[in-house]
């Protein structure tokens, strides 16, 4: 199974993310931004399965919600993705 | 004890309030800090706080700065609006927490003098003044000596109209009165957390309708790599460890508000000052500063031929604790014509009976007589 982590430059962001995520009824859980995503030091990410990554990528654009990046987790490595 | 100060402090919290303080200090960690359980509660518990605040003050979560207090909240937007000999237009009610920092910023403030409860003079007095280019407007909702209700709204549109950001001083009215962000177009509002909020000492909130600049610069638990302070809010302004007991407590205390509703408290507090009227109507002694409910919470000003420092000591040996002075706001007694004698001021929360203020005329003449008359 793969997860999109949508990351953040604040806690408060993506705990904002998470709800309007919960209130979609989508899964989605908040934790710190692994490093190698985290280009300007330390921020959040939503963790979010695949088969929720485009509705949440949806919502959070209509939110206007200052999204950072989405990245796909691979086997690989994290690879950075557009929805 | 009546304990009749809550203009300075609500003693009397609901019982959630201290459960949840007690609670954030068995269960969380530092927010923004961790991936840990710990860590993940506080970042829980205090967006929660953020998400209710903006609810009930018409904000987005990320508009709601937790700071220390209102004077802490006040300073950070005088800070973001106010450059060294800018022109501030403040009203002739404000405490020190807006004319200290004016006078550290060496600002050119324009101070509105308009008679106590006469918020259309203040209206046509702030009309004129803002006529003139100003850095900023600064006002305070209600008078925290006399609970005079300043026309702010209508400031606040007069503002809107010159392109003068306005900045509300909310303290006195947080959790009694409207205090919308969305609704009158802020530069920013301050509040503190233990007053009309009900929460512990140590906290309160600064709503920001603009990015500002920061107070105080350090670790955010985000954006590390940068040496400047993240452009976003919240976390522009809150640099080091958030108090998150004490948000925890907040969030409690704003729950409580909201479930009680503000209308109900400011309609209790009122039917006390004016029980509080009538009863000290009849003590020939004392000059009361009361009007109608249209322009005066549930705070009370009275004055006595005696030092109302010592009658307020007298008055707590008869078991009532008010405050005395020039209440940190000499602006206002100067404006209203007491700076030189100060005044005894009672003010009630939701926590404050009929019965005690029943007691109060008797307790009012026997301290009184306890007093030597002022020379």
């Amino acid at each position: 199974m793969t997860d999109y982590y949508f990351t953040f430059r604040s806690v408060t962001t993506a705990q904002r993310a998470r709800k309007l995520c919960s209130q979609a009824r989508l899964n989605g859980c908040v934790q710190r931004t692994p490093k190698q995503m985290a280009r300007q030091g330390c921020g959040y990410c939503l963790i979010v399965p695949e088969r929720h990554a485009r509705q949440a990528a949806d919502i959070f654009l209509q939110a206007e919600l200052p999204l950072q990046k989405i990245y796909q987790m691979t086997a690989a490595g994290p690879k950075e993705v557009t929805l | 004890m009546s304990y009749f100060d809550a203009a300075a402090t609500t003693f009397q919290k609901p019982p959630q309030v201290l459960r949840a303080v007690q609670d954030a200090m068995r269960s969380c960690a530092s927010p923004g800090r961790g991936g840990y359980r710990q860590a993940q509660r506080a970042d829980e518990i205090v967006f929660s706080c953020r998400e209710t605040a903006a609810e009930l003050f018409g904000a987005a979560p990320e508009q709601v700065v937790f700071t220390m207090n209102a004077t802490h909240g006040l300073n950070i937007a005088l800070h973001s609006l106010v450059a060294p000999g800018g022109r501030v237009v403040i009203s002739g009610y404000e405490h020190n927490a807006v004319a200290r920092p004016l006078r550290l910023l060496g600002a050119q403030v324009e101070t509105v003098a308009a008679p106590l409860f006469e918020p259309e003079q203040m209206l046509e007095r702030m009309e004129r003044a803002l006529k003139r280019p100003a850095a900023a407007c600064v006002c305070t909702h209600v008078s925290n000596v006399f609970g005079y209700r300043l026309p702010v709204e209508r400031i606040a549109a007069l503002c809107r109209r010159r392109g003068v950001p306005f900045v509300l001083d909310a303290s006195q009215s947080a959790g009694c009165l409207p205090v919308r962000l969305d609704a009158l177009g802020a530069a920013f509002i301050a509040m503190p957390g233990h007053k009309g909020l009900y929460g512990p000492q140590g906290t309160g909130i600064l709503l920001c309708g603009q990015a500002g600049k920061p107070l105080l610069a350090g670790g955010t638990g985000s954006q590390s790599a940068l040496m400047q302070m993240p452009q976003e809010l919240p976390d522009r302004h809150e640099a080091g460890t958030a108090n998150v007991a004490g948000i925890a407590g907040l969030r409690a205390g704003m729950e409580f508000v909201r479930a009680v509703s503000p209308e109900r408290i400011l309609r209790h507090e009122q039917a006390l000052k004016r029980q509080a009227v009538r009863a000290l109507r009849r003590v020939p002694q004392l000059t009361l500063y009361a009007a109608d409910d249209a322009v005066q919470t549930g705070v009370l000003s009275v004055r006595a031929p005696a030092d109302c420092e010592r009658l307020a000591q007298a008055l707590s040996a008869h078991g009532v604790a008010v405050r005395a002075g020039l209440h940190c706001a000499p602006l206002a007694h100067r404006t209203a014509g007491t700076f030189e004698t100060g005044t005894v001021r009672l003010s009630f929360s939701a926590f404050n009976t009929a019965g005690e203020v029943r007691r109060l005329a008797r307790q009012m003449e026997l301290a009184l007589s306890d007093c030597a008359p002022n020379v």
